[in-house]
């Protein structure tokens, strides 16, 4: 959520830190930033925006200003100001009826207001609407929405002239329609939960409001809701109709009931003050709370503390946290502390979770690093890892690299509910397809790779099964393909000197039922071996006596972007004479092909005659930034030709 | 480079970046006397949500995108390598320290950075007596060899039901900005309880490390879907 510096400064008192200085103590004490950025409203004043990231955990609490400003008082040691509301005490007793008929809402308050004045917000609330990314529309909706804002607590207004009867908070009819604020028609079933008058929808409860009782610039009377509704339901209800508000948020992350009180009083206080007149009558609310929240209360160990984090807090540090915090607590005894739990925390439910509000506000950087324990466990090898890698090991010593494709395929058995996309709607049952696209890829590329043999391996998990069963099996697949023209060896060589070469090492039979001739790719089951293998003793054979093979020696440590643009190859071949080395002609052809020279010049003939040598290289050209033409690169053969001319080497 | 060398290096093959980052990683936990677990990738609701104390219809779930199984209630694609972790306290109790490295799925929008497919390793120690400084210890010398020395971490706070306290580990390098690296945190009591274990007896911390992003810092790959074309141009430069 986006959050703005100016407001949360509003609820301190004494100097706050400026807002990146505060976006880093958050960061290290409460929230992840997912940035700031200073921002000059339409009115000219400059605020900052702080993105934090508040996650389900602190959604209960932290989803708003009074919230934010609340945490940002625990780790700066700020005072922080109580928000008192001011209402006249001559209220008129209330005259509306309100029937909560079903048990998903928790509570229910209604104040109706006679004879307000809608109108345009004053320039302190359209500031921080703006500031967050709102939309104004009038004061009293305006006024709603700041609340929310403000205390957690989504609330809605009903223009009362504008339906019949009562407040009824009941689940929808099937059949029933409701037309949302933002003119949707949306159809209803008994699933879903509302907020009606004695006929019509007026609301989807927790979700979204409906046009019926919209608040505009005729309405005169309205009832204010500030209600508690059934995180699940109102989750579900969501889910159903496709429809997100900062509402919905609220309430499926859980609020506690104790907010509304605090939320309606609130906001009545705001229309007094921006959109009241003479005429106005303020009523008494009504409020249907049939199970009140009770106060919860954890006891925290100091020794379970200090025995969790690592730490050594003494009793008083750790009850000066809570204070921090603004839990009430009381010290019992010497390592005992009894922790009122604020209405509002309802993460906190064990000792742990207060345990991570005293280490996290303590400072997890003074938590020293420690030794963990000599504990009674012997790790032992473990089967499928074992031999994944020995595989692998055995392979990539024969020329064989390791691609990693695809678990989701155009075709299989089984598939997942939602696909993410048509070619990838099914798991696959065999690793043939995606080895093949790689395949075929490399082939084309084998000049830029520089191989005459593509010699690819996978090892992964295949998926097969229909009717109530399935099974999950590790496949290893191997695949060659020769690159274009190349005749011997022939591909099936790769993939037989592979079988033979693991069955050497493992002593086991690696069999597959693909023919080695005829098939790209062939697939052999890993299960078997896993069952048919000692992995200690077939280490031992293999003299792994340090565990695990380690993989080869990295030839780069880092990535080189490669070109999407096709490549050209040009071939040269010179006669030096033998007191010349073949580097002096590799430099001539790099110094003049520059970067568009993509790879080092292979050499794919040499043959010596008399005193002279002849080397043929290949060379694969290639631009980032474009296709390039033939003259281009003709012209840099040319320049390399002409230099070697003038070396008075002869081009063959 | 002379034709000679040349042909040593087309001689050996390549191992996918990942599998090299998984084995370097598994190494240096080996070391540290962490068991290899391993599991399957269809997993069930109750050891990928349930017992790793994520509750139906709740919003942490939304935390993971999840592909479920057609035709088999309950059943999806593993959103995460924990399940193993479930598996493994379930059948061998405590004390254990093991690491889980294995491929999971999330539903979501692929692009520079999000994959459906990715990769995982994670590590649980349970024993008694284990606190979060046994963690810092343990995350501090992974940095420590994985990156080299000279790297800073720091950890600050973070949410993943299944720990409490939860925390994720940032790295930097010299004047580098702070990188997020990894979660982790103390196992929930909860967990334990779920695998059979007293959690006043036993404590416990885990942790979760994003191979693919783990790699892509480390060897600067700027997308993470070239991990998956097969593409021997790419995987053949390691």
């Amino acid at each position: 959520m986006v959050f703005s510096y100016n407001w949360i400064k509003e609820y301190l008192i004494g100097d706050v830190p400026d807002a990146q200085e505060l976006v880093d103590l958050l960061t290290v004490h409460s929230f992840e930033i997912e940035g700031l950025e200073e921002k000059e409203l339409s009115t000219g004043t400059k605020d900052w925006l702080i993105d934090i990231d508040v996650l389900p955990n602190r959604a209960h609490d932290a989803l708003c200003h009074y919230g934010m400003a609340r945490e940002v008082s625990t780790i700066t040691g700020l005072e922080l100001k109580e928000i008192k509301t001011e209402i006249p005490n001559e209220l008129k007793p209330a005259l509306i009826k309100i029937n909560v008929k079903e048990d998903f809402c928790r509570r229910y308050i209604g104040r109706e207001i006679k004879g307000v004045k809608v109108g345009e917000s004053p320039k302190e609330i359209k500031e921080k609407l703006e500031a967050i990314g709102q939309r104004s529309i009038n004061n009293i909706v305006d006024i709603t929405n700041i609340v929310m804002f403000e205390l957690n607590q989504p609330m809605h207004a009903f223009d009362t002239d504008k339906f019949d009867g009562d407040i009824n908070v009941r689940f929808a009819k099937d059949g029933e329609k409701i037309i949302t604020l933002d003119n949707n028609e949306v159809d209803l079933d008994a699933s879903i939960p509302l907020i009606a008058g004695n006929s019509d929808p007026l609301a989807i409860a927790g979700v979204k409001g409906g046009k019926k009782a919209e608040v505009n610039s005729e309405t005169v009377n309205i009832i204010l809701e500030s209600a508690n509704f059934d995180p699940v339901l109102v989750r579900k209800t969501s889910n159903k109709t496709g429809i997100k508000t900062d509402s919905s948020k609220r309430f499926e992350n859980e609020i506690t009931s104790e907010l509304a009180i605090k939320a309606i009083e609130r906001a009545t206080e705001l229309i007094i003050k921006y959109a009241s007149g003479d005429e106005t009558e303020i009523y008494e609310s009504v409020d249907v709370y049939s199970n009140p929240t009770e106060k919860e209360v954890i006891d925290l160990s100091v020794s379970k503390t200090n025995q969790l984090l690592g730490s050594e807090l003494s009793i008083d540090e750790v009850s000066d946290i809570l204070n921090k915090l603004y839990f009430s607590n009381e010290v019992v005894d010497d390592d005992l502390i009894k922790v009122e739990i604020p209405d509002e925390r309802l993460d906190l439910k064990l000792q742990a979770d207060l345990i991570e509000e005293v280490g996290r506000i303590y400072g997890y950087d003074k938590i020293e690093d420690q030794e963990i324990p000599d504990f009674e466990f012997e790790a032992k090898l473990n089967t499928e890892y074992g031999v994944n890698a020995l595989v692998r090991k055995t392979l990539l010593e024969i020329g064989f690299s390791e691609v990693v494709t695809y678990s989701f395929v155009e075709e299989g058995d089984l598939r997942p509910e939602k696909p993410i996309a048509e070619d990838k709607k099914y798991l696959r049952k065999s690793l043939v397809s995606g080895m093949q696209k790689s395949l075929e890829m490399n082939q084309k590329n084998a000049d830029w790779l520089g191989v005459d043999h593509i010699k690819i391996f996978e090892i992964g998990k295949v998926f097969s099964g229909e009717k109530g069963d399935y099974s999950e099996k590790m496949i290893l697949g191997i695949g060659s393909v020769n690159k274009n023209g190349i005749k011997k060896p022939s591909a099936a060589t790769f993939k037989k000197v592979a079988i033979e070469k693991l069955n050497e090492v493992f002593g086991n039979n690696f069999a597959t039922k693909d023919n080695l001739e005829n098939s790209e790719v062939i697939e052999i089951d890993l299960e078997e071996i896993y069952k048919n293998v000692d992995i200690k003793e077939l280490f031992e054979k293999n003299n792994l006596n340090e565990g695990y093979p380690e993989p080869p020696t990295i030839k780069n440590n880092s990535y080189t972007n490669v070109s999407q643009y096709p490549f050209v190859l040009r071939d040269i071949a010179v006669w030096l004479p033998s007191e010349t080395s073949s580097d002096d002609l590799v430099n001539i052809i790099k110094n003049n092909a520059g970067n568009l020279l993509v790879k080092e010049p292979r050499l794919f003939d040499e043959y010596q005659k008399e005193d002279k040598t002849s080397f043929a290289y290949r060379l694969v050209f290639q631009s980032y930034e474009k296709t390039l033409t033939d003259d281009e690169v003709n012209k840099i053969m040319d320049s390399i030709n002409y230099e070697i001319d003038s070396k008075g080497w002869e081009i063959r | 480079m002379s034709g000679k060398d040349q042909k040593q290096n087309t001689d050996m093959g390549s191992i996918h970046p990942l599998n090299r980052v998984v084995s370097d990683i598994v190494k240096i936990f080996s070391d540290m006397g962490f068991e290899v677990a391993t599991g399957t990738e269809i997993e069930d609701e109750q050891h990928n949500f349930d017992d790793l104390n994520v509750p139906k219809d709740h919003p942490a779930r939304d935390m993971q995108d999840t592909f479920w199984l057609k035709d088999f209630p309950g059943h999806l694609m593993r959103t995460q390598t924990s399940g193993v972790q479930i598996h493994y306290m379930k059948e061998n109790q405590a004390p254990l320290k093991i690491v889980a490295p294995g491929k999971v799925y999330r539903y979501e929008a692929t692009d520079k950075t999000h994959e459906v497919q990715f990769h995982q390793i994670e590590g649980l120690v349970v024993g008694k007596g284990i606190n979060l400084g046994h963690l810092k210890k343990a995350l501090n010398t992974f940095v420590e060899k994985f990156y080299g020395e000279g790297v800073e971490t720091r950890l600050r706070p973070g949410f993943f039901p299944f720990v409490e306290p939860g925390v994720e580990l940032d790295m930097k390098k010299g004047d580098g900005d702070w990188i997020e690296m990894l979660g982790a945190g103390m196992v929930h009591p909860n967990v334990l309880k779920n695998c059979g274990l007293d959690p006043d007896e036993y404590t416990g911390f885990a942790f979760g490390i994003g191979l693919d992003r783990v790699a892509m810092l480390k060897y600067g790959i700027d997308d993470v879907r070239k991990f998956y074309d097969g593409d021997l141009r790419m995987i053949n430069q390691f």
